[in-house]
């Protein structure tokens, strides 16, 4: 049982900080700082629904990681 | 000190202050252009039907302010009176108006700033003010109520001062002529379009648990702040309209700045500018107060989870509310919307108004021995004419923001619903979502290594996604197992 406490404190921290990662890129995207939408092949015209989608990702995964860190 | 932990440290003064800041925002300086362009020089009778409107509503927040003392506001009262989903919907447009309010205030102030210093980036000035005054907030209500205090008289002293010159310039005839090229239509749409700057006063009421002696301080600072409010507002659209057309004002971005101007020279100017800034930043620390406290009352319940509830043990404020709510308010503020962020203050502030007089009226049927300290005058006309005029007000707003009052009503049945099914179950939701993300992550990697999808990505990506998909498929597996019903 401490095994598994221990592994979901590591994966859900994980994966909270790569919701949280996942935000920061997706202002980072919409905003094309560091002009990161030529780096990605990222055009202009879907920066909207890249920055939706990565919001809905994030969100889920911070949810998710946080259920684990508080098991 | 109360028994939820909360201190009582805020007296009449600090109430009232607290009243008037949240109600002066950076809208009154930018607003009234427009507002005289829909209404012209009769803007002088809108700007005192809004405060009448107003008062009906501040009249029961006085009321049940007084007979309810303990945190939330509009939610704890809606909570006595009717319970359940009432007072959930109460509470969440509350929150979410406050966030809005609070976003608005302060990407309104990094706007204001913009006039002066044009190449600042406006969300992060937004963001920074955002933490700065979260610190504040932090560091305890009473010097969240001082500094509001402070910046308070700072903004009325430049008022009046605007006021004061503005009186004695002359311009034209001297005189003001009543006209309303538009007609009543014309005042009722500017009478909608400038209520937002009446908006906020009822902070004082969400605060009640922090206010000393509340069943007599309450109803006195929210009708003090709600006369005061009709009082200050008049004579500024009085002073405005009588120094400057309206036809000039309609086309000016920050009339009062303009009219400044051309009474007091370019220091005025500044002096306006100043002003707009301290109102933006005042009422952004009033709604920081205001969210913090509905979403600590609503964690107090089950809806929100239980980390809102913890009390700091020095500073006795709910910092894990204040810190959470803000991390909403920064989200918001780098997008930098101001529109959106606009029409949804006015519906959320809207709705809580309507469901304020409800709240009265259920009360006093339901509990008709309740104690009240005050009682609202000319029962049940207030709260009804309350209702009435608040209602009218959503209709001249516009189909715009009843869409997106919809939106966040039906959000707000999808997080009620959810906080009755019982975190077993989310949990278990999240976990399948989580599986769901890892497996279309795993498969997003092979197709695009494969050159099966013609993406032109940089390799990195394909390890990235890897990464992801290993993460969220072992977390939706711990999740899907959970051995534990009893999570938070």
């Amino acid at each position: 049982m401490e095994v598994r406490k221990i592994v979901s404190k590591v994966v859900g921290a994980t994966q909270s900080g790569i919701g949280v990662l996942a935000i920061i890129l997706a202002y980072i995207l919409y905003y094309n700082l560091f002009d990161i939408q030529r780096m990605l092949n990222a055009s202009a015209q879907n920066a909207p629904l890249y920055m939706l989608l990565l919001l809905i990702f994030d969100l889920l995964s911070v949810i998710s990681g946080l259920f684990l860190i508080y098991e | 000190m109360d028994k939820s932990g909360l201190r009582r440290e805020l007296g009449l003064l600090h109430a009232t202050m607290f009243g008037i800041g949240g109600a002066i925002c950076a809208g009154v300086f930018v607003m009234l252009g427009h507002a005289t362009s829909l209404a012209g020089t009769a803007i002088v009778i809108a700007l005192p039907l809004c405060g009448i409107i107003n008062l009906f509503t501040m009249c029961s927040y006085a009321e049940l302010g007084a007979a309810i003392p303990s945190a939330g506001g509009e939610y704890t009262f809606a909570k006595v009176a009717y319970g359940g989903l009432v007072a959930f919907l109460t509470g969440w447009f509350e929150w979410i108006s406050n966030t809005f309010y609070a976003t608005l205030s302060s990407v309104g102030f990094a706007y204001i700033v913009s006039y002066i210093v044009p190449t600042i980036n406006v969300p992060l000035i937004a963001i920074i003010m955002i933490i700065i005054f979260t610190v504040i907030n932090i560091r305890g209500v009473k010097e969240a109520g001082t500094a509001e205090t402070m910046m308070v008289v700072v903004l009325l002293i430049i008022l009046a001062i605007y006021v004061l010159v503005g009186w004695s310039y002359r311009s034209g005839t001297g005189a003001l002529q009543l006209s309303a090229p538009r007609g009543f239509l014309g005042i009722a749409e500017a009478t909608a379009y400038i209520f937002v700057v009446y908006l906020g006063a009822e902070a004082i009421a969400v605060t009640q648990a922090e206010i000393k002696n509340p069943s007599k301080t309450i109803p006195r600072a929210i009708i003090l702040s709600a006369i005061a409010l009709i009082a200050v507002y008049t004579l500024i659209a009085y002073v405005t309209v009588r120094a400057v057309s309206p036809e000039i004002l309609g086309k000016e971005v920050s009339p009062l700045a303009y009219v400044a101007g051309q009474t007091m020279g370019s220091l005025g100017v500044i002096l306006v500018t100043v002003g707009g800034m301290i109102a933006a930043l005042s009422s952004l620390n009033t709604s920081i107060v205001a969210q913090s406290r509905v979403a600590y009352a609503l964690s107090r319940d089950g809806y929100f989870p239980t980390a809102f509830l913890k009390i700091h043990r020095r500073f006795g404020v709910p910092h894990v509310a204040v810190i959470l709510s803000s991390l909403f308010t920064i989200a918001l503020a780098a997008t930098g919307v101001i529109q959106f962020v606009g029409y949804a203050t006015d519906f959320g502030f809207i709705i809580g108004f309507t469901l304020v007089n409800l709240s009265l009226m259920k009360l006093r049927q339901k509990k008709p021995n309740l104690e009240r300290p005050f009682k609202v005058p000319l029962y049940p006309f207030t709260p009804i004419a309350g209702i009435v005029t608040s209602v009218m007000l959503l209709l001249f707003i516009g189909m715009n923001v009843l869409t997106l009052g919809a939106g966040l009503g039906v959000l707000a049945l999808l997080a009620y619903y959810l906080s009755m099914v019982g975190h077993y179950r989310i949990r278990v939701a999240f976990g399948g979502m989580s599986l769901g993300i890892g497996v279309f992550a795993a498969l997003l990697a092979y197709l695009i290594e494969t050159g099966l999808l013609p993406l032109v990505t940089p390799p990195v990506l394909f390890y990235v996604l890897i990464f992801v998909s290993a993460v969220s498929i072992l977390a939706g597996v711990l999740n899907v197992t959970t051995p534990t019903r009893n999570i938070f």
